[in-house]
């Protein structure tokens, strides 16, 4: 065995190398010094090296046929260590990205080429344990409490000297040869290099998501990783990775990637609970352990295939860079694993076991099933519209969207234009912006809504809603009464919602009153019958103010013949007049009819004058 | 990339789906049409009200007729997906349209994102975009068992690894696009930008059909224009945001070399199959398309035109003209040939064309009386009536059209 060892220690220096640079560097301290140099973005970097890192991934096959693999090592080794000196004294966030792009690219080529020829590099009978112990001496050494407690640049200059180790190391291999690995792919769907990629998908997403929860959490992160953890974990993942290499020399691979996932899985659960979070901080380290010395191992003496370095490449990019990106948005997005996701990584795990019972049925049969049955579930559960937690805004901005009001109102009033006017005052793009979703919208075959609530009351509004021709007579508009039926509040929200912006600048809208001024126009008729379609449902066909909606109001509507108003041959009696007309009374239930024209809204004045005028002869 | 139709054939079976969604987006447009003309026909539907069907009608029309086209193209140009990987490729197609059904009882039923265009809320944001991943896994297990092993290939699939992500990020309601502080819509820049992601299809499609063997100075000319065209947009983005700056109008303006640089060079190409009709319209739409855009962003125009019909002229004059012209070019390209004749058929052609043109008129007409005043739709007479029940009639000509080559091609003769 001792022997076995000595004739692997250039490959257990390759497996430290990489993995200790990119535990210690790529995965925390450059995220530490990105985040201390302040202007750098840190969702674009990221997104920088993963997609480098999936190319170098792909490209590596291609590049090592060119190249050839001591040639190929030595150049992703500098690159990653050059990045990480490059790191320490970045200082612009167009450096940062280059370099997150560099160690992407570099690590990409460099897991893919160790990984592609370790056999050449490790003991054909001791490489499990070989590689178990360059796996587990890499996370002891990540979590050694002077290294991870160090500065980053301290860490970054350490990743940059050891990955350097990985150089004299690869400058002499040999050639081994031997049969390669089969794997028996009965009763499943699909091949069993498929399976392995996805259970090795699976683990890395699941990894990476409670990577994430951990060190965004202070509290778990205390819990898990504090200091008086951390030699705990060290010892940790260095037994579980040795344990993984023996069983993986072994042929126990379904054993370390299923208890590695059953680890992983509990270790989750715990997390997702502040309470259990302790026993989180004990799995997660043993579970990582063990799948991270297969994913090693895998491309090399676990995988079928002629060609190991794409099996590599595809792992890597597919698994790796893939799963470890959507496992960290996952985390970033919902702050906790979901239990569907831990179904389904299961099921996965046991299809090789469900799949031969589903061999009757037609794949795309349980698509669709699984497709429906998710959409269908979900459209059961109803609608959270009148959700009590929310406030009664919140929950009639639902109602604006449930119903599609979007579609026919726009809720932005365009500065210096005649918006201003007809729909009131401009409130600055950066505010409408901050509502998500914006309801900018982009017809109007209805009136804009954003700020109705001082152009309309709530019983307007309510009456408009219920039966919209009552008020509005050729309106297009359909009715909404079913959402005053009953007990159904949903209704009362949405006038709640409506109301909100134009009642915060019901005084900017008088001052626009105020200012307007009718112009002189020529009359189209004598405006009897704008009345009747515009005044008649509330002040009635004489103009007595007892229309058929009249009662509706919280105060009768105003009697054009007898008063209220005293009558006066004053100029500016006429320009009130037509204020009224087209603004209304913005705080009663008069509603303004602000898209009459200049000549409508002449002729229409003079005749309500004309009524009072009339009376009085 | 021609192989013998099959019932199997996950490229035919894209298109015939697309032609599906096509007839099932139409009809809901007619629907729509038709209660603004008589709002009465909605009152029976109950809570499903206008507002709530406007969403299937548009996203028909994109996720449906317009995107499914583009996963024939794609499907076509690994032939392993029209042979051992059929049965995945048809299978993908298939969950694309229960995620579209799926969709339209979502809307139907309220649950909606409030995104026009990007409506995918609850599960279906992750189910839509899981389906796509599923079509991209497809890809690349073709990729994988062919012999295409060149870069654009692999750059090709790497790009459409993305679109899952884009789709899943653009549904965020919490996210939403520069605009353009005087109208409340996009900026000249990201008009632009938008607009290049269509050249770009412009571009690849020659290649990607094998239409071209070497780089001509063409070929060469059109990608150093479009590498211009995407650095001139990079840079538009820095400018503000308004549409009376002179740099946007600028930007967008550049827009118009499009159509007669792509012209020349598609005539130059040998295109497959009777298409010579379809590329005509094609052209024709994308002209007018351009020419009536640059035109509408102008200060003045814009201000007036924002909200009204008049913008409903333009995306109808994008999607039934430009759109639905490239769509069924590009299906002509990937289609077997007597599938492809279905859509020469000339009483179907004439009828779509024109009346998308008289649609186009009578809209910008309704437009310009919106801009006069906002009493005409607000409070709708009698010239609101004679327009809308003109575009009524467009869109029962339309939809016949659309039902002819759905039926004609689900069942050729």
């Amino acid at each position: 065995m001792k022997r076995d060892l000595q004739e692997s220690w250039r490959g257990m220096i390759l497996i430290f190398a990489t993995y200790f640079y990119f535990l210690i560097f790529a995965q925390f301290a450059f995220l530490e010094l990105l985040a201390a140099s302040g202007d750098a973005e840190l969702k674009p970097t990221m997104a920088i090296m993963a997609l480098l890192g999936i190319t170098g991934s792909l490209a590596t096959p291609k590049l090592l046929a060119t190249l050839g693999t001591r040639m190929l090592l030595a150049i992703a080794l500098l690159v990653c260590s050059l990045s990480a000196v490059g790191a320490i004294v970045a200082n612009h966030p167009w450096i940062f990205l280059a370099l997150s792009g560099a160690i992407g690219a570099g690590l990409g080529v460099l897991t893919v080429t160790v990984t592609t020829s370790l056999r050449s590099f490790l003991s054909p009978s001791r490489w499990g344990l070989a590689i178990g112990l360059g796996t587990g001496l890499a996370y002891a050494l990540a979590n050694f409490p002077p290294i991870f407690t160090a500065n980053p640049s301290t860490q970054a200059w350490l990743a940059a000297g050891l990955v350097l180790t990985g150089w004299p190391a690869s400058i002499k291999k040999r050639e081994l040869r031997g049969p390669r690995p089969t794997l028996k792919s009965d009763g499943r769907p699909f091949g069993p290099l498929v399976y392995l990629i996805l259970v090795f998908l699976a683990l890395v997403w699941l990894d990476s998501a409670a990577f994430f929860i951990i060190q965004h959490t202070p509290e778990m992160r205390g819990r898990s990783w504090g200091d008086a953890f951390l030699w705990r974990n060290a010892g940790i993942h260095f037994l579980f990775a040795l344990l993984a290499g023996w069983l993986l020399e072994k042929r126990r691979m379904p054993v370390v990637t299923a208890g590695a996932f059953v680890i992983l899985a509990l270790a989750s659960l715990c997390l997702n609970e502040p309470s259990s979070a302790v026993f989180g901080g004990w799995l997660y380290p043993a579970g990582v352990s063990l799948y991270s010395t297969a994913l090693v191992a895998a491309p090399a003496f676990l995988m079928p295939g002629r060609h190991p370095a794409w099996v590599a490449a595809i792992l890597y990019s597919t698994a790796g860079w893939f799963g470890s990106a959507n496992g960290i948005g996952m985390a970033d997005k919902l702050h906790h694993i979901p239990l569907p996701f831990l179904i389904i990584a299961g099921l996965i795990f046991l299809s090789p076991r469900l799949f031969p019972i589903f061999r009757h049925l037609r794949w795309s049969a349980l698509v669709f099933l699984a497709v429906i049955a998710t959409g269908f579930y979900e459209l059961i559960q109803g609608e959270d519209v009148g959700t009590e937690s929310r406030s009664a805004i919140d929950r009639g901005r639902a109602v604006y969207l449930s119903e599609g009001c979007i579609n026919c109102h726009s809720r932005y009033v365009r500065p210096n234009t005649r918006d201003e006017i007809l729909w009131g005052p401009v409130v600055s793009l950066d505010e409408i912006r901050d509502e998500a979703p914006v309801l900018i919208g982009n017809r109007r075959t209805g009136p804009d809504l954003l700020n109705v609530g001082n152009r309309r009351s709530r019983a307007w509004l309510r009456q408009h809603f219920i039966n919209p021709q009552s008020l509005s007579p050729q309106s297009v508009m359909p009715p909404y009464a079913h959402l005053f039926a009953g007990e159904e509040t949903r209704g009362e929200d949405l006038i709640d919602f409506l109301m909100t912006p134009g009642m915060r600048n019901l005084s900017e809208r008088y001052q626009q009153i105020q200012n307007w001024e009718p112009e002189e126009a020529t009359f189209a008729d004598d405006g009897s019958d704008l009345f009747s379609r515009s005044c008649r449902s509330c002040h009635g066909k004489d103009g007595r103010g007892d229309g058929p909606l009249a009662g509706l109001w919280s105060r009768s509507p105003a009697n054009l013949v007898d008063g209220p108003f005293p009558y006066s041959e004053s100029p500016g009696r006429r320009k009130k007049l037509a204020r009224i007309i087209k603004f209304g009374l913005p705080g009663t239930d008069m509603p303004g009819h602000e898209v009459l024209s200049h000549e409508e809204l002449n002729a229409l004045t003079n005749f309500v004058l004309s009524l009072r005028r009339d009376n009085r002869n | 990339m021609e192989t013998e139709p099959t019932e199997n054939d996950p490229v035919v079976g894209a298109v015939r789906h697309a032609l599906f969604w096509l007839v099932a987006g139409n009809s809901v447009g007619l629907f729509l049409a038709l209660m603004l003309v008589l709002p009465v026909v909605g009152l029976p539907l109950g809570e499903a009200t206008y507002g709530r069907w406007v969403p299937l009608h548009l996203n028909w029309q994109l996720y449906g007729w317009t995107a499914l086209p583009l996963v024939a193209w794609v499907l076509g140009l690994f032939p392993e997906c029209r042979r051992r990987l059929a049965p995945w490729a048809v299978m993908g197609v298939r969950s694309w349209s229960v995620i579209l059904g799926l969709g339209g009882l979502y809307w139907l039923n309220g649950r909606t994102s409030g995104k026009i265009f990007l409506d995918w809320t609850g599960s279906l944001r992750i189910l839509f975009p899981l389906v796509i991943l599923n079509l991209w896994a497809v890809l690349i297990a073709a990729w994988a068992l062919g012999k295409n092993r060149s870069v654009p290939a692999v750059v090709g699939l790497l790009i459409l690894g993305c679109v899952p992500y884009s789709l899943y990020f653009a549904s965020d309601p919490a996210v939403y696009p520069p605009a353009d502080p005087s109208t409340g819509g996009p900026t000249g820049a990201s008009l632009l930008n938008s607009t290049l992601s269509v050249v770009c299809l412009f571009l690849l499609l020659p290649r990607s059909l094998g239409l071209c063997r070497n780089f001509s100075s063409m070929e060469k000319l059109l990608w150093l224009v479009f590498i211009g065209a995407i650095i001139l947009g990079l840079l538009a983005n820095r400018l503000p945001l308004s549409h009376d700056h002179p740099g946007q109008i600028a930007a967008l303006a550049t827009l118009g070399f499009w159509p007669p640089l792509i012209a020349c060079w598609y005539y130059c190409l040998k295109w497959r199959g009777p298409s010579k009709l379809w590329r005509r319209a094609l052209f024709f739409w994308f002209g007018l398309l351009t020419l009536h855009g640059i035109i509408a962003y102008l200060p003045g125009i814009l201000d007036q035109f924002k909200f009204t019909n008049a913008l409903v002229a333009h995306s109808h004059l994008a999607m039934a003209g430009f759109t639905s012209s490239f769509v069924i070019f590009l299906i002509q390209q990937v289609v077997p040939q007597h599938l492809a004749r279905t859509f020469n058929h000339r009483v179907s052609f004439w009828t779509w064309q024109a009346a998308t043109l008289v649609y186009i008129v009578v809209m910008t007409i309704a437009g310009f009386q919106e801009a006069r005043s906002a009493g005409f739709t607000v409070s709708p007479g009698a010239t609101y009536f004679v327009l809308s029940s003109l575009r009524l009639l467009c869109g029962l000509a339309m939809f016949a059209s659309s039902l002819h080559w759905w039926r004609t091609f689900s069942h050729p003769q």
